[in-house]
């Protein structure tokens, strides 16, 4: 004998699941294919795989703009309204300022802890090459700077690109080139740079792009022209770290160092990265096989035991953990490139170039190709900063 | 009544020929056939028209005189063109770089100027010559180093004086999408010179998006911005006014039509010179006029919204189209390479034409 099925009870019955199911998602029982990706440290070949976080807490990075509109120009105020064009490094001070390698304007800018920008040195709208100057604050000019970094005086230093120069901006403003000398110019009146070691009034460099000061005072300059780290003594000493052996190193555009003494560096045009002690030589860090490496990595900073890796080339934050490459914020695709704050993992970047550390742990990213300085606040700095 | 046939007959012929060489004066005809790629033109005046074809390394400046035979001016690894009088300016790249005056008559050269870069783009304007210099990165993997990027220069020299000036450094804007390639320059595009300065276009990207700014240089000063429009746009310069293309004003959805927008020389005021242009329209400008040509239509631009006249509508291809003299030429990729037409646009044009011009 056979009962029908009132149509009423079938509907009940479909609701009563799509409810469970939706209380289930919400709870967290249940992950969308999303997150579930997402969530999972980024694999080569492995996007059949549906495991859980590799590393809590991970997904849980969210993302901000801190300053910048993202249409490019220079503007000072407000970080809403403010405007940088081609920010390529970043700085953080003990005070929670942060200072931008603003490196089409030609400047160095400033983030007071209240979000206000100002320009620390440097003349905006010279447009082009920018120029070179020492002098007060005003006076001074760089070419198309990509590194700064604070020194333990408090002083600035920044990788001055286009001038071939390491330069130093003190607590008053005054504007002093730190290392590195004059080279021949080319018919456009660019200076061409060079390789030389030595006092720091004679030595030569070539595209130094991030530097990084350790607690002695010594200076590491990625020289990327040079294919090579250099390093500036308290001195004034200027010597190149000798060369990976039985490898080679091409455009080195960024640094971090790391607790123990170990300094990074990332090589953008070989989509590489080194790691070593301060002396060197550097060696190749080398992924898990599964892990896919950065494309075109740039910057780097060491927090603890995790070295975070922006990679430009795929516009995302990466975390270096062990052997392991984890996606923090960022989609990870070659044509992610967007501007999009909100949850880590679906924010967007555009050529991130540079990154540092602030207080409580939160990370800065120089966001290059959206003109903007974005804050990354990792779920467990969250914690740490409570 | 044989009288009135014979009249008829002779009116129906009258009428015949009269179609027929009607017909006939609006004929495109075939100026070359190019067994590689046109890279450089066609340009001309006086007359003249040349352009830069290449095949395989080898790189050849031809030129037409008044529809004639086309010859070989000179050979070499050119790029760039522009034409004054019968002289043809064209830069030497790789080797030997430098600016080149080509006489169209015996081809003998002269050098101008020696160049650092691969040449792209030469313009005349009141008694300057411009060109569009790119030099090449030193670091092309590191889309972030700027310093180091590419860089697109222009640079400028009198007719008559061999002193070179720089007139704009255009660094790269590293995020414009695709088809931009890492280390690639700035696109940048020069519009044409007046007495007073060059105009020129540059590509430039937002977020995901691109605009064009259109931009003023005069010499030793800052560029000045002209214009600032959504999406990829075009711009030419007349005697007495510089146009560029614009999203239309009046349609919608806006993306597909497009606006032409005028401002005279001299003058901040801009006016919208006409509106519902197809979106793929080029603009052309030739001896004081606008035109706008689209697949298979040519319209001149009047200096008011709504005078814009259909000049030609009869064409069978679409092509690069540039005006010179009374003719449009017409520069279209064929299978077998490029092929160059020309067609008449004005009535003297198409008599001559018919009688054999």
């Amino acid at each position: 004998m056979k009962k029908e099925v009132s149509p009423w009870v079938v509907v009940v019955a479909i609701l009563a699941v799509l409810g469970i199911v939706q209380f289930a998602y919400w709870r967290g029982l249940v992950a969308p294919a999303r997150r579930l990706q997402v969530g999972s440290s980024a694999r080569g070949g492995g996007g059949g795989e549906q495991e859980g976080p590799a590393y809590p807490g991970e997904s849980l990075a969210s993302v901000i703009t801190v300053a910048g509109d993202s249409e490019p120009g220079h503007l000072d105020g407000p970080g809403a309204r403010a405007r940088f064009d081609g920010p390529a490094g970043i700085a953080v001070a003990a005070d929670g300022s942060i200072y931008v390698a603003d490196s089409r304007n030609h400047t160095i800018r400033r983030i007071a802890p209240d979000g206000s920008v100002s320009t620390v040195a440097g003349r905006p709208g010279a447009g082009g090459l920018g120029g070179f100057a020492d002098g007060p604050a005003d006076k001074a000019r760089f070419s198309a700077p990509a590194g700064v970094a604070v020194a333990p005086d408090g002083a600035l230093l920044v990788a001055d690109t286009g001038n071939h120069r390491i330069r130093r901006i003190s607590g008053d403003g005054f504007v002093s080139t730190y290392a590195g000398a004059d080279t021949p110019h080319d018919d456009l009146g660019r200076p061409m740079g060079g390789h030389r070691d030595g006092p720091s009034a004679q030595a030569l460099f070539r595209y130094p792009m991030g530097l990084v000061v350790d607690q002695e005072g010594s200076v590491y300059v990625a020289d990327a022209g040079n294919h090579r780290v250099r390093r500036i003594a308290p001195t004034g000493d200027v010597s190149s770290l000798p060369p990976p052996t039985g490898d080679e190193m091409e455009a080195v555009t960024e640094l971090a160092l790391a607790p123990g003494g170990r300094l990074w560096a990332s090589d953008t045009a070989r989509g590489a990265l080194w790691v070593g002690p301060r002396s060197g030589p550097l060696g190749r860090w080398q992924p898990a096989k599964a892990e896919k490496p950065p494309r075109l990595p740039s910057g780097l900073a060491a927090v603890g035991e995790s070295t975070y890796v922006l990679d430009s080339g795929a516009h995302c934050l990466l975390r270096l953990q062990g052997d392991r490459v984890v996606l923090i914020a960022g989609q990870r695709e070659d044509e992610s490139r967007g501007y999009a704050d909100g949850p880590g993992l679906l924010a967007s970047f555009s050529s991130p170039a540079g990154i540092a550390a602030g207080p409580g742990g939160a990370l800065y990213v120089a966001d290059f190709g959206n003109n903007a300085i974005r804050k990354v606040t990792l779920e467990t700095s969250r914690e740490e900063g409570r | 009544m044989k009288r009135h046939v014979n009249i008829a007959i002779v009116l129906v012929v009258a009428a015949g020929l009269g179609w027929l060489a009607y017909v006939r004066s609006g004929q495109i005809r075939t100026v070359a056939l190019v067994p590689g790629e046109v890279v450089a033109g066609p340009a001309g005046e006086a007359g003249w028209v040349a352009w830069v074809q290449r095949s395989g390394d080898q790189s050849q400046l031809m030129a037409s005189r008044r529809g004639g035979r086309c010859r070989v001016i000179a050979t070499g690894p050119f790029s760039g063109l522009a034409v004054k009088g019968d002289k043809a300016f064209v830069a030497q790249w790789p080797e030997d770089p430098g600016l080149l005056a080509v006489s169209l008559r015996d081809g003998s050269r002269e050098k101008l100027a020696p160049t650092g870069g691969e040449v792209k783009q030469i313009a005349i304007g009141g008694g300057t010559i411009y060109w569009l210099e790119w030099r090449d990165a030193a670091l092309p993997e590191v889309p972030f180093a700027v310093a180091a990027g590419p860089v697109s220069v222009i640079r400028s020299m009198p007719e008559q004086s061999g002193s070179v000036s720089l007139v704009a450094i255009i660094l790269p804007d590293e995020k414009l999408p695709p088809p931009r390639r890492l280390g690639q320059p700035a696109q940048v595009e020069l519009v044409g010179a007046d007495k007073a300065s060059l105009y020129w276009l540059r590509q430039e990207a937002v977020g995901n998006l691109r605009r064009t700014r259109l931009l003023r240089s005069a010499p030793g000063h800052q560029p000045e911005t002209v214009a600032l429009e959504p999406g990829s746009r075009m711009a030419v310069l007349l005697d007495d006014a510089v146009l560029w293309t614009s999203v239309s004003q009046e349609a919608a959805p806006q993306g597909r039509h497009t606006a032409v927008k005028r401002q005279r020389l001299g003058d901040t005021r801009v006016e919208v010179t006409a509106d519902w242009l197809a979106q793929d329209s080029l603009l052309i400008g030739q001896g004081g006029r606008a035109y706008a040509h689209q697949a298979d239509m040519l319209w001149r631009l009047g200096k008011r919204r709504g005078e814009q006249r259909v000049v030609y509508s009869r064409s069978r291809r679409a092509a690069v189209a540039r005006l010179i003299g009374d003719q449009e030429y017409l520069v279209s990729p064929e299978r077998e390479g490029w092929i160059i037409l020309r067609r008449p646009v004005t009535w003297w044009a198409r008599a001559r034409q018919v009688l054999g011009g």
